[in-house]
């Protein structure tokens, strides 16, 4: 029966690395969402009211309706379909409806003389960019940053309805080959426990030495 | 689309229905069960502190859908819960998403109601001190009415959640909203129209919990300044 833990072990690879591919992809998508938000022309806002509703609509609808608009246009290329790349691709849309919101109320946080200070001395929009918003920037939504991540590595489990062969499938297997599903749900729970208590304390070594707005503080 | 609506129009209505009661019992019993526990966290003694400090990490670390599982599926391995009065309680689906909901709301509550009654101003806890208030008088005149105007947008947050969370109990074969979309699916085969249906039915009961908490926020939080 030690068969069965390791391949709970092997299937959190997965699901570790679901969730960091939806990070990484969901921010550079939600950066954008933020840019395309923060802009008041008279288009933007179909952006706004995109993100108020994957924000607004359960996880669960979102990943069932992007997984079978995925089938539909796979199919029509003759290609089978994945559960990992359409539970990534649901991931990362969630992500980056969060992490637009986040960007922009840190955008809102810095005080508005820097940029006054930074048109009066003639800087160009991309010395800007990267001296004075973008550090500022990262300093306020770090701590909001990890909460996504720890609330991205809960969703992920959703994705194991879909079919994906993470935590949640191998000890759903496990459980019904051996009549004790508390045993592999609850080692389960203890690998999550693990990697959100090493999320936290990332978030608070964070708290203590961030040096991104130091200078601007 | 409207014409499966009205087809299906006594499905989608039990569906509703189910959900509200859901959600409305478990933010209820949550919302009970947090204003209990920020109250023995008041107490200040740290074997208690310790227990609910590791509650609390459990529940915000672990996933809903484990959660539910370890209840709903888990639970039927033990020998005192098979043989007993409480198999009636875990064998009902219903009972188990109840159950887990409402853990995870009171979780989540309590973190921030904590946080709320450590903000509120020292100085009138003092001032009602020296003018001779009671403990009980301090709290039910003082402190729990400006906690509760001060969190009701972060609750109408916790609202949402809690919506999202219910969604997911669909998969331990509870008729909600979600259910019943995948029993029409199943039945039809129109999934995007179906699909739209249930967003479009989110959206609203989201709205039916937002604006009553909007209304009361904006009539009273200027009391407080």
């Amino acid at each position: 029966m030690l068969s069965f833990y390791t391949t709970i072990l092997k299937a959190s690879i997965v699901t570790v690395s679901i969730s960091l591919l939806s990070m990484i992809f969901g921010l550079l998508l939600g950066s954008l969402l933020a840019l395309l938000e923060m802009n008041k022309s008279k288009i933007s806002y179909i952006f706004n009211i995109f993100s108020a509703l994957v924000r607004s609509l359960p996880d669960i609808l979102i990943i069932f309706f992007v997984d079978y608009i995925f089938q539909e246009i796979l199919t029509k290329f003759h290609i089978n379909s994945n559960p990992f790349i359409s539970g990534l691709l649901s991931l990362s849309l969630i992500v980056s409806a969060f992490s637009s919101q986040i960007f922009i109320a840190a955008y809102n946080s810095i005080p508005k003389n820097h940029i006054h200070i930074a048109n009066s001395m003639k800087l160009n929009k991309l010395t800007t960019f990267k001296h004075i918003i973008a550090p500022q920037v990262l300093h306020f939504s770090l701590p909001a940053l990890l909460n996504l991540t720890l609330v991205i590595l809960k969703d992920s489990s959703i994705v194991s309805l879909i079919g994906l062969n993470d935590m949640m499938n191998a000890a759903h297997i496990a459980s019904a080959d051996t009549f004790n599903p508390f045993n592999y749900y609850a080692f389960a729970a203890l690998i999550y426990l693990i990697m959100s208590w090493i999320i936290i304390q990332i978030q608070k070594w964070f708290k203590v030495n961030d040096k991104c707005g130091e200078l601007y503080a | 689309m409207l014409s499966i609506f009205l087809t299906n129009f006594p499905q989608f209505l039990q569906g509703i229905l189910t959900t509200l009661e859901l959600v409305f019992t478990s933010a209820i019993l949550g919302l009970l069960s947090a204003i209990c526990l920020v109250t023995l966290k008041q107490i200040h003694s740290t074997i208690i502190n310790k227990i609910i400090e590791t509650y609390l990490f459990i529940i915000r670390s672990t996933p809903f859908l484990l959660q539910l599982y370890i209840i709903y599926y888990g639970s039927m391995q033990f020998h005192f819960i098979n043989h007993s009065f409480l198999a009636d309680i875990f064998k009902s689906a219903y009972l188990c998403a109840l159950i887990a909901l409402t853990l995870n709301t009171s979780a989540y509550t309590t973190i921030f109601l904590s946080h709320t009654l450590n903000s509120i101003n020292k100085k009138e806890i003092l001032v009602a001190k020296s003018l001779g208030f009671s403990q009980w008088q301090i709290n039910k005149c003082i402190i729990w009415p400006q906690v509760l105007i001060k969190i009701l947008p972060i609750y109408s947050n916790e609202l949402i959640m809690l919506m999202k969370c219910a969604a997911i109990a669909s998969s331990i074969t509870i008729l909600d909203v979600m259910g019943v979309t995948q029993q029409i699916i199943g039945l039809t085969y129109q999934t995007i129209p179906c699909l739209m249906i249930a967003g479009i039915i989110y959206l609203i009961l989201n709205m039916l919990f937002n604006l009553p908490l909007k209304y009361i926020y904006n009539k009273h939080h200027l009391k407080l300044t």
